[in-house]
């Protein structure tokens, strides 16, 4: 079975880096690459060659599942019950034999057999719920507290005001030691999609003995072992553990190393230091094409950057400026010389290679500026400066500085400044509304399915519904869709992503792209819709 | 020389707590709310897990009483979390060596090259060498240091491949060598001219005059008399160079990826980590006083006047 | 006395001390007769040949319109992705940036913030530095503790993490909050050099027989003391410009200076080290104008120094 595993840390942290770090470089004239300085870390003379091998990371703080966004060393270290297809972005079961519903509120989540943890413990249904619980529990204040809260009993864990009244989740029932149930509040057919993160990770009992020391050397459930015990910025090795019951890992040992750039990641792959590499930096990927020949490959990451409008602003009320604006936008130019390719045009609200995700549903997406400026004209044009916003990731400045030349150009707004600023400041601003021009946000979905763009982006208190949309119609489509299975409720959601675009509360300008490279030293790398996919099933060259 | 000494340690208090509360003051009142910043905008956090922390890191107490608690840890050695959750004393601990052997390579380069090329200079004045190492610090000076950092990595780690490109895997010296070498570049200058015009001034003076007249010869004169007095402003300098260096070099740690403290706190600086930015800032505030105080009061035992100034 | 700045060459001390014995620790400042030395300067070429320069960027940066229209394409703000990244061709010497923008005007327009902060921040430190020095140099007393436990606050500080700070907590990146963080780390030096110059002026003895004859402070301070008691400034200030633009240009490449749609050189070097590979040439042109500036400054900063230190004269 291809296990892969998606997760939220993996999409948000890895983007668009073409200018994160930035500040190594490298001219063409680098001697090829060596082959990796991979150690066989054989200690006994009469074992066969052990294999392994490295992957560029930075560094989690945390490995706690629960409790860190470091998604690839926490999807060897555990197995959550399902896990994504690589290939199709869809769900397919890992540890959980089988994940079924009637309702889609009630769910029933039925474990393999036999699985244990790394120290030997059986996987039960019960370390499945102490896991979730502990992660649930707001006074823990672990980092994935919000995966939980659309399951009965979040709320009474995560008061507004005050203590937790409780620290289980009422909606969790332990049938048997392989079999427990999840009561959600309201009915949500992609909860398959949903319980792919490793944050759905079992626990141990010896995770709450001494929490302090499992956090530096966490007991998982997954392919690899941790090896070593965590310290900053340090190599964290990772072992096959020979008694896991899903497919097995094909490397003997697999090493993250930390990069604080990821320039020099890069660099250190082209020099044979490190395996694996993901993303290359945007600088650096009309090199890499050269240098590494037939061992890259561009993963589908969903997510989608774009401009929202601050809707409490006047000027931006007529639906015709907000058209107006998307179309004067030449998001190919934008992607092809600002992004150097790390990033394709946005039509849409989810790139093609997300589940239910139809390219082109945005028609004001499509850069016409002759049209752009007409609609403008009979919005009654646009006067006075304008200003954009974004936080101070690397990399928005020239996307901002791109946006508002194209604006300037196609639109003759003349006057137009920025406001980049730190996200704590950008987000307070955005929360108190005093954002007065169209603002730079991104999202990276959870999962590869349309509906995880659609409510955290545009849905009434979505994650990052900053603009503060709200369509009835809108909202009654998704419960409508939530309430069905995967399958039946697709339609529903495009039909609400088709309403949304009439209003264009938002501006799609590109999916960032990310491109994973390796070196020789291995036969090939899964690359797909996780960034790079089950590193398990990676094989060492001979 | 003892009431000097006494005088000058208790200048230090004041400065200190007033160093330390201004740089608490300014990071804790960065606008925006720190553990808003956690995620960068690029991670979702949930509410209660934003309360529970904020919570736990005093962040509702007003400014002064923070600054209080945090000044009681600190007078126990405590420099309390950042808001990972990671030991701010165990983050000093793991990135200040790299800063330490960066800054100390990059100090002996200044003093092994600065001074033989300062006294050169000076010995032959107004000719070929002398305008030759004038034309190079003044070079130093003009080329900023990022600039120099990022070309001489291309040049000599990418290009040619003399050196490692990044990171500190080839360990002490191999990995140290080109970012102490730009690092020391300003301060080298700064060493050789420095030694050029007091050696200048020295040979000048009428004790030197008087050794040549006796016929004493002339690198004696230079190395018995001349240079040693004429090394006390660069032995002040080098001094309190030593202070700045050890404490970390923000620019040049990024280019070379060093895992340093300036690098940490640059990161820490952009994430809103306060506790970070407050303890490393802090340690640097003590090594840079502590250097201060030794510098001076070394300065005052090797020249009686300053002691009664 | 020094600071940690050497990273960014940002601190005036960082090139005051390389050389200017008058301002080396430990060396007592030297009060010059400005006027001879003067003369003499001007007409070297170690001194007009900098002051050409110097003169010239002065040009640009108060006009650049006219020097970036030299090639017929002189909007700086004129860009077309479709240029992104582009080679030198007609009209465009230096070629283009990455939004497309002719990056000779760019850079043309870039020498305004940078001469603009140089100048700004070393003028208003210097009068600073001018007023608390004398006070504090002549009048001793608590006023002077005070003021030297402040700098000494203002010393301790390690200075690229505090500007960093401060700019980050200011939240406004533009030229006035640039300044305004350079000179609060570059009046302390100037004042505790004044200050030491001062109170040596004050124990000369025409300054003394002035107060003998009943002079009222002011006049004292004003005639007699502060024109024997300013050369040493005069050659510190002169250093520290090029130690300033190179430290707004350390700002702005660490991403807390100056801001777009600001045109800096700072900002253009930020930028090209993200593309460096595919454009190495977006790095090449403010890298050699910004060294130039620099360079032109401390060419000039020395040659007053010579002129001013009669020491180091012949």
């Amino acid at each position: 079975m291809q296990q892969s595993h998606l997760s939220p840390g993996v999409r948000t942290r890895t983007k668009r880096v073409f200018a994160v770090g930035g500040l190594v470089a490298s001219l063409a004239l680098l001697s090829g690459c060596a082959t990796a300085g991979n150690t066989d870390a054989s200690g006994k003379p009469d074992d066969a060659v052990k294999t392994s091998f490295t992957v560029a990371a930075t560094d989690p703080v945390n490995l706690t599942p629960g409790n860190t966004w470091s998604s690839y060393i926490e999807s060897l270290l555990f197995t959550a019950p399902m896990a994504l297809d690589s290939e199709s972005g869809e769900p397919v079961p890992a540890a959980a034999a089988s994940v079924t519903s009637d309702d889609q509120q009630t769910w029933t989540i039925t474990l393999n057999e036999g699985w244990t943890f790394h120290n030997g413990e059986p996987v039960t249904a019960q370390s499945f719920v102490d896991g979730w619980n502990a992660t649930a529990l707001g006074s823990n204040a672990w980092l994935q507290n919000y995966n939980f809260a659309n399951i009965e009993g979040y709320d009474a864990m995560n008061p507004a005001e005050g203590e937790p009244t409780a620290t289980e989740l009422s909606g969790l029932t332990v049938v048997s030691d392989t079999e427990f149930t999840v009561k959600l509040t309201e009915p949500y057919g992609l909860f398959p999609y949903a319980i792919t993160s490793f944050a759905f990770a079992p626990l141990p009992t010896v995770a709450f003995d001494d929490p302090k020391a499992y956090d530096l050397a966490p007991v998982g459930n997954g392919p690899y072992s941790i090896a070593n015990s965590y310290e900053p910025n340090e190599p964290i090795e990772l072992t096959k553990y020979a008694d896991y019951k899903g497919q097995l890992g094909v490397a003997d040992d697999i090493s993250f190393i930390m990069y604080q750039s990821q320039d020099t990641a890069y660099n250190d792959m082209l020099a044979g230091n490190v395996d694996v590499v993901y993303p290359v930096p945007a600088d650096r990927l009309g090199d890499v094409e050269k240098r590494a020949d037939g061992r890259i490959a561009v993963s589908k990451i969903p997510n989608l950057n774009y401009l929202g409008y601050p809707t409490w602003d006047d000027r931006f009320t007529d639906v015709r400026i907000r058209e107006a604006f998307s179309k004067a936008i030449d998001r190919e130019a934008l992607t092809s010389s600002i992004l150097k390719g790390a990033g394709a045009p946005a039509t849409a609200i989810a790139p093609d290679t997300t589940y239910g995700a139809k390219e082109g549903s945005c028609e004001a997406c499509t850069f016409d500026p002759a049209g752009a400026k007409k609609l403008l004209d009979e919005a009654g044009g646009w006067s006075g400066p304008l200003v954009l916003w974004a936080d101070q990731y690397a990399g928005n400045d020239q996307i901002l500085q791109a946006v508002g030349n194209q604006l300037r150009n196609n639109l003759g707004i003349t006057e137009v400044t920025f406001e980049i600023q730190p996200w704590a400041q950008y987000s307070e601003a955005i929360d108190q509304k005093k954002v007065d021009g169209p603002f730079l946000s991104y999202w990276g979905a959870y999962f590869p399915h349309v509906a995880g763009f659609l409510q955290p982006i545009v849905g009434v208190g979505g994650a990052v519904n900053y603009t503060g949309y709200s369509n009835d119609e809108v909202e009654k489509l998704v419960a409508q869709a939530d309430a069905l299975p995967i399958e039946e409720g697709v339609e529903y959601y495009q039909q609400a992503e088709k309403l949304v675009w009439q209003d264009m509360p938002v501006m799609p300008l590109y999916y960032g792209q990310y491109t994973a490279a390796w070196t020789d030293h291995l036969e090939s790398v899964p690359v797909g819709v996780a960034g790079l996919g089950d590193l398990g099933t990676v094989k060492v060259a001979e | 020389m003892i009431g000097y000494t006494v005088r000058r340690l208790l200048q230090v208090i004041p400065v200190f707590l007033g160093t330390t509360f201004l740089i608490f003051t300014v990071v804790f009142a960065l606008p925006g709310d720190p553990i808003d910043a956690m995620g960068g905008g690029r991670q979702h956090v949930s509410e209660s897990v934003k309360n529970e922390l904020r919570q736990r890191y005093n962040l509702e107490d007003p400014i002064v009483v923070q600054y209080g608690k945090y000044m009681v840890n600190l007078a126990q050695g405590d420099l309390g979390q950042d808001f990972q959750g990671r030991e701010v004393s165990s983050i000093i601990a793991k990135n200040w060596p790299t800063s330490i052997a960066l800054g100390l390579t990059a100090w002996v380069i200044q003093i092994l090259i600065g001074i033989p090329l300062g006294i050169w200079a000076a010995l032959r004045r107004g000719r070929l060498p002398d305008k030759f190492v004038a034309v190079l610090t003044t070079l130093a000076f003009a080329v900023p240091v990022f600039v120099v950092g990022y070309v001489a990595q291309i040049l000599l780690g990418v290009e040619w491949g003399w050196f490692p490109v990044a990171g500190v895997k080839a360990g002490w010296p191999t990995a140290f060598i080109l970012p102490a070498s730009v690092l020391a570049i300003m301060g080298l200058a700064a060493t050789a001219r420095l030694t050029r015009t007091s050696l200048i001034e020295n040979l000048n003076t009428d004790y030197v005059r008087t050794a040549t007249a006796k016929g004493i010869s002339r690198s004696r004169v230079v190395m018995n008399h001349a240079l040693r007095n004429s090394l006390i402003p660069v032995v002040t300098f080098l001094g309190i160079e030593f202070g700045a260096l050890m404490g970390g070099a923000i620019i040049i740690e990024g280019i070379f990826n060093l895992p340093g403290l300036g690098n940490e706190i640059f990161k820490a600086i952009g994430a809103q980590n306060g506790p970070t930015v407050v303890g490393i800032s802090t340690l640097l505030v003590i090594v840079f006083l502590l250097v201060n105080l030794i510098v001076d009061l070394l300065y005052a035992y090797l020249d009686p006047r300053i002691r009664h100034a | 006395m020094l600071e940690s700045t050497f990273d960014t060459g940002a601190h005036p001390t960082t090139a005051q001390l390389a050389g200017a014995a008058s301002t080396a620790p430990g060396d007592g400042p030297s009060p010059g007769r400005p006027a001879t030395g003067f003369a003499r300067m001007i007409r070297r070429p170690r001194f007009w040949l900098p002051a050409g320069v110097i003169a010239l960027l002065v040009m640009i940066s108060l006009f650049p319109g006219p020097f970036a229209s030299l090639f017929g394409n002189g909007d700086p703000r004129a860009c077309d992705l479709a240029n992104s990244g582009g080679e030198p061709s007609v009209g465009h010497p230096f070629g283009f940036d990455v939004q497309g923008c002719d990056l000779y005007a760019n850079v043309i327009y870039g020498a305004t913030p940078s001469i603009t902060i140089g100048i700004v921040v070393t003028v208003s430190a210097m009068l600073l530095a001018i007023i608390l020095g004398l006070l504090s140099g002549y009048y001793g007393g608590w006023f002077d503790t005070i003021l030297g436990r402040i700098t000494d606050v203002f010393y301790g500080f390690p200075f690229m993490v505090a500007a960093i700070v401060i700019l980050t907590a200011i939240g406004v990146r533009n030229i006035a909050t640039v300044c305004i963080t350079l000179a609060v780390f570059s009046w302390p030096t100037m004042t505790r050099i004044m200050r030491s110059s001062v109170m040596s002026a004050k124990n000369m003895e025409y300054v003394r027989a002035a107060k003998a004859l009943g002079a009222s402070d002011w006049r004292i301070l004003v005639i007699h003391i502060l024109p024997n008691a300013i050369a040493p400034l005069v050659v510190l200030s002169s250093l520290s410009i090029g130690g300033i633009i190179a430290g707004e240009a350390g700002l702005t490449y660490l991403g807390v200076g100056l801001q777009p749609p600001s045109i800096s050189w700072g900002l253009q070097l930020n930028t090209a080290q993200s593309y460096f590979n595919s454009n190495p040439h977006l790095l090449l042109y403010p890298s050699l104008f910004l060294s130039v500036t620099v360079l032109a400054f401390v060419l000039l900063g020395d040659a007053v120094r010579d002129a001013l230190d009669p020491k180091l004269r012949k």
